[in-house]
């Protein structure tokens, strides 16, 4: 009964725990990428970073905020990260010691040729680059942001 | 069997309280966020069109200084038939990725005519890892058999477009001219050199080397955007 009790609170503690930091990274190909972007109902504001781009590295606590305030408005932040597979333990731990709370995928496609344009034909392959989307319509800008910016992108989709 | 249940009921209790607590105070803090910012329209910010040679046009010779300490022009290679010029940097992991496959790419084609020259464009201070001591020190540890050369005023890199690294310009030589003839990504696999089907500068340096066309003359890849001066 003792190690029942023990667990019980271990598995709610990690419930708890994982709602607030969500940071296990699932690796996905394009077509998950392409349902995400198409999703219905809701915003999607969808960053391409990597953990070696410094100025992505710098820009997430603006999504990260973004995330936060515009919650209620059914904006949700999907970080995607253009880091080679083989790098996955680095973005994760980057993530972690980041305290990500945004959805973090890493996308497995290294023919980008294939698949950027879909994103957007205006992508020339640098990042950052952010794709917002309500399901069927998308703006997409290959620049940095700031708050205020972004959030007036945002803004367009209300 | 030592613990009675109704204990563990009210422990289960106690974290539903806590749970409840938290989560009606971040929804609380979130909308309060979010009455905060104001609704405000602000003029579009948009990125820079980015400018450069095109395919087909003359490149216009330039002067940089190599790894070695001597500046270093196009016109310095006077049988050459054309140029692979590769935008490449030290700190970049698509630029770690594919070394070894330009050191291959420089083998195989500068005997017949397509030397390898690369051209580190990033600003220094924003990548101590691309400074010209570091780029020394690599060339010499992968023995890099091209030119490694610096664009500290990042002019020639500005003329020619380049967005990131690596990045590839196939030039030709012809009529006195030096033609851009391809521009885009090494070949499709960034990661895994192994699994390439698509060599997209050997390809078009195959083509040129027999007088045809080059069939795939510009893609787009993913790599480091380069880190211009401000």
């Amino acid at each position: 009964m003792k190690i029942f009790r023990i667990y019980l609170l271990f598995t709610l503690l990690s419930t708890f725990y994982g709602s607030f930091a969500q940071n296990n990274i699932e690796v996905i190909k394009f077509t998950d990428l392409e349902q995400l972007i198409k999703t219905e109902n809701k915003i999607s504001v969808i960053n391409f970073w990597a953990s070696w781009c410094k100025p992505c590295m710098s820009e997430m606590p603006v999504f990260e905020t973004l995330a936060d305030n515009f919650r209620l408005n059914n904006v949700s932040v999907i970080f995607i990260s253009l880091d080679f597979k083989r790098d996955l333990a680095t973005v994760e731990k980057f993530v972690s010691e980041h305290q990500i709370k945004s959805k973090v995928y890493l996308i497995d496609e290294p023919d980008y040729n294939s698949w950027i344009d879909k994103v957007s034909p205006q992508w020339s392959g640098a990042i950052p680059a952010t794709l917002i989307s309500n399901g069927t319509r998308q703006e997409f800008y290959e620049q940095s942001f700031d708050y205020q910016s972004l959030s007036d992108k945002i803004r367009h989709f209300f | 069997m030592t613990q009675p249940s109704f204990l563990i009921f009210k422990q289960m209790k106690k974290q539903f309280l806590i749970f409840g607590a938290v989560f009606l105070s971040s929804i609380f803090g979130a909308t309060q966020m979010a009455m905060a910012t104001p609704l405000t329209d602000l003029p579009e910010i948009t990125a820079p069109a980015p400018t450069g040679y095109a395919l087909g046009d003359a490149v216009s010779d330039f002067k940089l200084k190599n790894i070695d300490g001597k500046m270093m022009s196009l016109a310095d290679f006077k049988s050459a038939k054309g140029f692979i010029i590769v935008f490449s940097s030290n700190h970049c992991p698509f630029s770690k990725s594919y070394e070894d496959r330009v050191i291959a790419l420089d083998r195989k084609y500068a005997s017949q005519g397509f030397p390898v020259i690369t051209i580190n464009p990033n600003d220094p201070d924003a990548y101590e890892e691309d400074s010209f001591a570091n780029m020394q020190v690599r060339a010499k540890e992968k023995g890099y058999p091209f030119p490694y050369l610096t664009d500290d005023t990042q002019v020639v890199s500005k003329a020619f477009g380049a967005m990131r690294t690596p990045q590839a310009y196939i030039l030709k030589k012809e009529g006195g001219k030096i033609i851009v003839s391809y521009i885009g990504a090494i070949d499709d696999n960034a990661q895994d050199p192994s699994g390439v089907t698509k060599r997209y500068v050997e390809d078009a340096v195959n083509n040129l080397l027999v007088g045809k066309p080059v069939v795939t003359t510009s893609t787009k890849a993913v790599g480091c955007a380069i880190k211009w001066k401000s």
